[in-house]
């Protein structure tokens, strides 16, 4: 059953922004929405929480319309932002509280989930030691005092207050440092360890392709490439080749008529046709003795295939 | 998610009712706001009272003003014909400061020196009426404070009226048939006729009873429309909306901040209304119902509270009606803002309506027109400003302040049916401000 979601569109005056977007999540798991600025995919996720209303189209949870009566969903909005002049434990409480979370219950939540995402600091008094050498307590960060990547953890730290069965999180890496990214993923991985459905929306392919199962790159409003993210990939086929050899390799490489994509000191980025063309450049270079480093036969990385698509999909435009 | 198919749905008021009047009463410029209004409603009363007796009282008991005048003689000059001479103003004088004066009778008051005063009569035409006047007159360098002139001469048109009666050679009897006021009667039925002698007011009482109401009303007005636009651009410029569309109904998101926001200004005005009868008892414990009658009730609050508990309600539900219209209406400009200069747009669509409102209220009741009383009793956004005084001061029957209550309660209905059919899409809004007909047209067309 899952989430479905079918049929959306919508539309401002006569401009398209979602055309027919469908797609579904039948078990646990991250659902990855991908596009460039202004694919839509914001508004689709509107549309799904109801934030907007849909020209066409429904959202179904376990066969039902998704409602707040009928899904717990935690929300990371693709825009960051805090009440400035309330404190941050007043607004964390006030959210958790909007969320049917009983206060006893909240405080533990909001223990856990500061010393988890490491906000600690910003939530509650921290005790420092003075110029004389006095010990005393310092009182927690404003809002107004928080970075963008702090404020982010601390809205991540609402969406997830209230265990939601549905996560749906709008650019949930943007404006992270390494560290603070790492400390999200790994949330993200035990969420999906817990069963939960995850919707991301992404353009940063590399850290959605950690999680993702499932995909649908959205160009112009509409649905480009959708499906299973390891049947996508088998479908452009083993194309990237990685090779490194102690000697020049040249020769063989344009003999058989690769491509090079790069090329640095004996290291080369190769595109081939397939196996066959990959396994033929392997016994060319064994026969002729040349040393291997590495040679790696892949599929093509999400970025690979996203950039491929919508290339292909605006330079018909 | 099917919330849209119930758009009246209020899950959550009580948790942002809660959390905004918490937050409210937390921020200290509110804190303040809500002590310096309490006090200043407190002691206006008083304060005015104090202002306009204190000349009154210093003249009859000698004291305060007049002791410290610096006045070396005064000059009589007389130019009506009324019966005023240096006899007749030192006997009025005997019992204050200003008794051991030398006053000297002088048709030329030109050579005043700094610690002259001269008393000048005159009677005087302004468009065919005629008017006595009795003027203090003090040199360019004088040394004497005009308030105290004012006083004295405050003091000396009772004596200018005795004159003026003795000079007309009236009795006592005459004098009151003459100077009693006409009023042209409404028609009305027999039992409508008797009951009027019950409790009459004259124009100008209503007038002054329902300024004090209207500037009640004003501030109620004001201070609610900017606190609700705050509360409301706060929300779009701290960029949650998205989170807490998830969490709550949009709706009980606007009504939630609306009753909060009622709770903090009816609190302050109840308060503030509470102080001012707490201290205008005092007042009249201190110095007497007469002198406090006397003098200057003005900005006296607690009068719109002494005609009963029952008119007392209904001034109430009258305030708590307007409030609601003005607020649901300052809760959709503010939402259709999407810069936070925006609000003053959306602040002053509601100001310019309030002050259509005073102004009605202060002018209508001079009028004593039976049927614009009635109509704009009814009428929902000036029912507010005239209705409950006009009811109190029987200037309108019961039937029409009930028509304008219900002609409010259908506005609120109709305010917050707009509010439900376009607050969700409002507040996501960041393309450009909407309006009020831009409002509606979003509530008709959905676009």
């Amino acid at each position: 059953m899952g989430l479905e979601v079918k049929d959306l569109s919508k539309k401002y005056g006569e401009k398209t922004v979602v055309d027919h977007i469908s797609f579904s999540m039948e078990k646990p798991g991250v659902y990855a929405l991908l596009g460039t600025n202004g694919a839509g995919k914001t508004t689709t996720i509107r549309m799904m929480l109801d934030m907007l209303d849909k020209d066409s189209g429904e959202v179904l949870w376990n066969g039902q319309p998704l409602s707040f009566n009928n899904c717990n969903i935690g929300y990371l909005a693709e825009e960051r932002g805090l009440y400035q002049k309330y404190s941050l434990m007043d607004q964390i409480m006030y959210f958790g509280r909007l969320r049917g979370v009983s206060d006893s219950v909240l405080k533990g939540k909001i223990r856990y989930w500061s010393e988890r995402l490491k906000l600690d600091e910003y939530l509650y008094p921290q005790a420092a030691t003075d110029a004389r050498g006095r010990t005393k307590k310092v009182k927690p960060k404003s809002p107004d005092q928080l970075s963008k990547g702090n404020q982010q953890k601390i809205q991540f730290l609402i969406a997830m207050l209230s265990e939601p069965e549905l996560l749906v999180l709008d650019e949930p890496f943007s404006g992270l440092d390494p560290v603070n990214t790492d400390i999200l993923k790994d949330v993200v991985r035990e969420q999906i360890a817990a069963g939960k459905y995850i919707i991301m929306s992404s353009h940063q392919m590399a850290a959605v392709e950690e999680f993702c199962t499932d995909i649908t790159i959205m160009s112009r409003s509409r649905a480009l490439v959708q499906g299973n993210l390891n049947e996508i990939k088998k479908n452009y086929g083993r194309v990237k080749l990685g090779l490194k050899c102690e000697k020049d390799a040249h020769e063989y490489i344009e003999k058989l008529g690769i491509t090079i994509l790069s090329e640095k000191e004996n290291e080369y980025e190769l595109r081939v046709t397939g196996d066959t063309q990959a396994n033929a450049l392997l016994w060319e270079l064994v026969n002729a003795t040349i040393p291997l480093v590495r040679f790696d036969l892949s599929e093509l990385s999400l970025h690979e295939i996203f950039v491929k698509e919508v290339g292909a999909d605006e330079e018909q435009q | 998610m099917k919330n849209s198919n119930n758009i009246y749905n209020m899950e959550g008021l009580g948790k942002v009712y809660s959390f905004t009047l918490s937050q409210t009463f937390k921020s200290p410029t509110y804190r303040m706001g809500f002590i310096v209004f309490v006090l200043m409603f407190t002691l206006m009363g008083p304060i005015t009272r104090l202002s306009s007796s204190a000349g009154l009282d210093a003249a009859k008991s000698g004291d305060g003003l007049f002791v410290e005048n610096e006045a070396a003689s005064i000059q009589l000059c007389n130019k009506t014909n009324l019966p005023i001479d240096a006899d007749r103003i030192s006997e009025y004088l005997k019992e204050t400061a200003f008794e051991s004066l030398p006053i000297t009778e002088s048709d030329d008051i030109s050579g005043l020196k700094e610690d002259e005063l001269a008393l000048v009569f005159d009677r005087r035409t302004i468009e065919d009426t005629e008017y006595f006047v009795v003027n203090g007159v003090i040199s360019d360098d004088s040394l004497i404070e005009s308030s105290q002139l004012d006083a004295l001469c405050s003091e000396l048109t009772g004596m200018l009226a005795e004159a003026r009666r003795e000079a007309a050679e009236l009795t006592e009897d005459q004098i009151t048939v003459l100077s009693s006021g006409i009023q042209q009667g409404d028609c009305m039925s027999y039992s409508d006729y008797i009951n009027q002698d019950k409790g009459s007011y004259t124009a100008s009482q209503v007038f002054q009873l329902n300024m004090v109401y209207c500037i009640v009303i004003m501030i109620l007005i004001a201070l609610t429309s900017s606190y609700v636009v705050s509360s409301v651009m706060e929300e779009k410029s701290s960029k949650l909306v998205e989170n807490l569309l998830v969490s709550v109904r949009p709706l009980a998101l606007v009504m939630g901040k609306i009753l909060a926001m009622m709770t903090y200004v009816f609190l302050m005005i109840g308060l503030g209304l509470l102080g001012s009868v707490i201290s205008g008892s005092i007042m009249k414990n201190m110095e007497g119902e007469e002198i406090v009658q006397q003098t200057s009730q003005f900005m006296d609050f607690s009068r719109l509270f002494s005609q009963g508990a029952a008119k007392g309600a209904l001034i109430v539900v009258c305030m708590l009606l307007t409030y609601l219209i003005f607020a649901i209406l300052a809760g959709l400009l503010g939402s259709g803002c999407v810069k936070p200069e925006d609000a003053q747009s959306a602040i002053g669509t509601v100001t310019m309506l309030n002050m259509a409102g005073y102004l009605l209220g202060c002018f209508i009741p001079m009028l004593e027109n039976r049927t614009l009383d009635i109509v704009l009793s009814i009428v929902p956004f000036t029912s507010g400003y005239l209705a409950p005084v006009f009811l109190i001061t029987g200037r309108i029957p019961l039937w029409a302040f009930l028509c304008g209550m219900a002609m409010e309660l259908v506005t609120i209905a109709l305010l917050f049916m707009l509010c439900a059919k376009t607050y969700r899409k409002l507040i996501v809004n960041d393309s450009k401000r909407l309006g009020i007909l831009q409002i509606l047209k979003l509530s008709v067309k959905g676009v």
